[in-house]
């Protein structure tokens, strides 16, 4: 049985951090793109997201990424994925969403990037 | 040669991770028909599934309701409207029905429902699929464009037309499913219904006990409705009043009558004969005087009950336990109850009149000897008391040659009706004949007896009868004999309550006395006025 989905975030400075756990298939997933928008409503416009444990992505957790990184282009600002697993990067890849988003290692590495 | 060979093995891979991809999509289409959610979570898995399959950021679900020939938009994301539907023409309908391949347009192209699309311009929509699953339309489904808004391959336009059937598929199997399940949930309903109506008929089809079965009715009913106010009533066509038979709840605002001309309510009833209901919005164009609202309540169901078309009277309900209005369900239920109430009422009151004296409503001889052999045998079976209060009125027959028959049978009436006040309801005022009388009391002892009858006696001693400015005055006579002390056989309690009665007449009439014990030995107690 596929674990239900959840989410914590935090604001690091200029960086919005979300780090989901469980797989991405379910509608509960839509969570990701409502703290998106809230957090580009109040100027945050760097965002980065930890996969680190939500190792299984299916097309229901894609359609809403998609949707996070076209609010992201039109408000001017910049995401990143990290800690992808091998088969999801290789996704992501096809589905075109590494053209509009960075793909860290580390979570670290990603928010120290955009602080910079 | 493996330079070359390198590009075209990676386009490959991607191929194959692709079509991989799509294939899970399809995959989790199937999934997501065995999931147990509701149809608009269904709908928007769905739509998410395919949106992310083809990677676009936006697109909308629009359904065709067959029966209001609406075609709404039910489930979308990121559109820029949320609500929105057109009816289709017949015309329109069959165009889109009949439409063979391809089922799947550039939005630009679509030559169906521009009115409709055009509220989209803001989307940018690529392209718009017909869902439909053997020539039954089911809906549209009508899709965003890609990230930066590169064009969709071949490919990727083959990928939505699958797709399309197999959500058309997935919703026209979300559809039937629903109508199946709204389907079982009715007929669940209908069963329970049935149900209901089956234990609470049966329960009363049999009683001819008009008190037992008015009592019986009034619990099924509360039971039925969950109501906690309530009462029966019984109409008399003679003295044009209703008279409160059950309740149901405080019954402290209750009459025990209540003449039809003191009410509009009822008078309504019985001109219309349709249930009447009252609910807390108010109510058609009924005038509720005070007595009525003291008596019903502001919300209520009330239903005639008839039979035959002679109405007998009216059951009334009120104060849901859920403090909401009566449902639909409800109503039903008490009504078609009500039919049922109408019948069991005739057969209790013809079974009444056959087995009661005309003149004072009292039960006749043979009902009598039946009743005491039963209550006989019970009280032999489990060796419990049964008493017999033999009451003869005194000087009967000169009070008859002297103030007419009128008169004698005015001190019948009055004496009868002191009984019945005396007695509980398991007690059994009888007239025995002419101007004797017989009570049975189950479940009393000798001590007991005497105490009714002496309070008897003295009622019938203090009744006052006006005759032409006269005063007549009446007394009469008791004997009391009980199981087991004074009998062991059902006709020796008759005889034994008989004998004690003469001691009384012997002994200067106005009186009672107590049988002699047969065992164990038992002073014979008289007490006189």
């Amino acid at each position: 049985m596929a674990e239900e989905f959840s989410l914590v975030h935090q604001v690091d400075g200029p960086v919005l951090i979300i780090r989901t756990k469980g797989y991405l298939n379910d509608l509960g997933a839509e969570q990701v793109d409502t703290i998106c928008s809230d957090s580009l409503g109040k100027g945050i416009k760097k965002i980065v997201i930890n996969l680190e444990q939500s190792p299984l992505i299916n097309s229901i957790g894609i359609s809403i990424l998609i949707g996070v990184i076209e609010a992201i282009e039109e408000a001017g600002g910049a995401l990143a994925f990290t800690n992808l697993t091998p088969t999801n990067r290789k996704t992501f890849e096809m589905m075109g969403l590494l053209q509009f988003a960075q793909a860290f290692d580390a979570e670290a590495d990603a928010v120290k990037a955009y602080k910079a | 040669m493996a330079d070359e060979r390198q590009p075209q093995d990676q386009s490959y891979q991607e191929q194959v991770l692709r079509y991989e991809y799509v294939l899970k999509a399809l995959s989790d289409i199937g999934e997501e028909l065995c999931r147990v959610t509701s149809f608009e979570t269904q709908l928007k898995s769905l739509l998410h599934l395919l949106l992310g399959t083809l990677g676009v950021s936006k697109g909308g679900i629009f359904l065709y309701d067959s029966m209001s020939g609406e075609l709404s938009l039910r489930c979308s994301w990121k559109l820029s409207a949320r609500k929105a539907s057109v009816v289709l023409t017949r015309e329109e309908v069959d165009a889109l029905e009949k439409l063979a391949d391809p089922i799947t347009f550039s939005a630009a192209d679509f030559p169906y429902l521009k009115h409709l699309i055009a509220q989209f311009a803001a989307d940018d929509l690529n392209s718009i699929s017909i869902l439909k699953v053997r020539e039954k339309l089911i809906g549209l489904l009508v899709v965003g464009q890609k990230l930066k808004r590169s064009p969709f391959s071949e490919k990727e336009t083959s990928f939505l037309t699958t797709l399309s059937r197999n959500i058309s598929v997935a919703i026209n199997n979300f559809l039937l499913l629903s109508e199946l399940r709204e389907t079982n949930k009715r007929l669940d309903e209908k069963i329970q219904e049935v149900s209901i109506l089956y234990q609470a008929t049966q329960m009363i089809a049999s009683e001819l006990q008009l008190k037992t079965l008015l009592d019986m009715a009034m619990n099924a009913t509360s039971e039925i409705s969950e109501v906690t106010r309530g009462s029966i009533w019984l109409y008399d066509e003679d003295t044009e009043r209703f008279t409160l038979c059950s309740h149901l709840g405080d019954s402290a605002n209750l009459p025990e009558h209540l003449p039809l001309a003191d009410s509009p309510l009822c008078h309504h009833l019985l001109q219309h004969k349709v249930p009447l209901i009252r609910t807390a919005n108010g109510l058609n164009d009924l005038h509720l005087n005070e007595l009525d609202s003291r008596i019903f309540g502001n919300t209520f169901i009330i239903v005639p009950i008839i039979h035959q078309g002679e109405f007998l009277g009216l059951m009334h309900l009120s104060e849901k336990i859920s403090q909401g209005d009566f449902t639909e369900r409800d109503q039903r239920l008490i009504k078609v109850f009500a039919v049922q109430l109408g019948a069991a009422v005739k057969n209790a009151k013809l079974y009444e009149q056959a087995i009661t004296d005309g003149m004072t409503h009292l039960y006749l001889h043979r009902y009598f000897k039946q009743r005491l052999a039963d209550e006989f045998k019970r009280a032999v079976r489990f060796k419990r008391n049964l008493a017999l209060i033999m009451i003869d009125i005194d000087h009967f027959k000169k009070l008859n040659d002297t103030y007419g028959h009128q008169t004698g049978d005015e001190v019948l009436k009055r004496v009868a009706s002191i009984m019945r006040k005396a007695v509980r309801t398991h007690d059994l005022p009888v007239r025995y004949g002419g101007e004797e009388f017989a009570l049975v009391l189950p479940e009393t002892d000798m001590a007991g007896a005497l105490a009714v009858a002496e309070r008897v006696r003295k009622s019938i001693e203090h009744e006052v009868i006006e005759h032409n400015g006269k005063t007549i005055r009446i007394t009469a006579s008791f004997g009391v004999s009980v199981h087991p002390d004074s009998a062991t056989e059902a006709e020796a309690l008759i005889k034994a309550a008989d004998e004690a009665l003469y001691r009384s007449k012997e002994n200067g009439r106005n009186r009672v006395t107590a049988a002699q014990a047969i065992h164990p030995p038992l002073d014979p107690t008289t007490s006189s006025s």
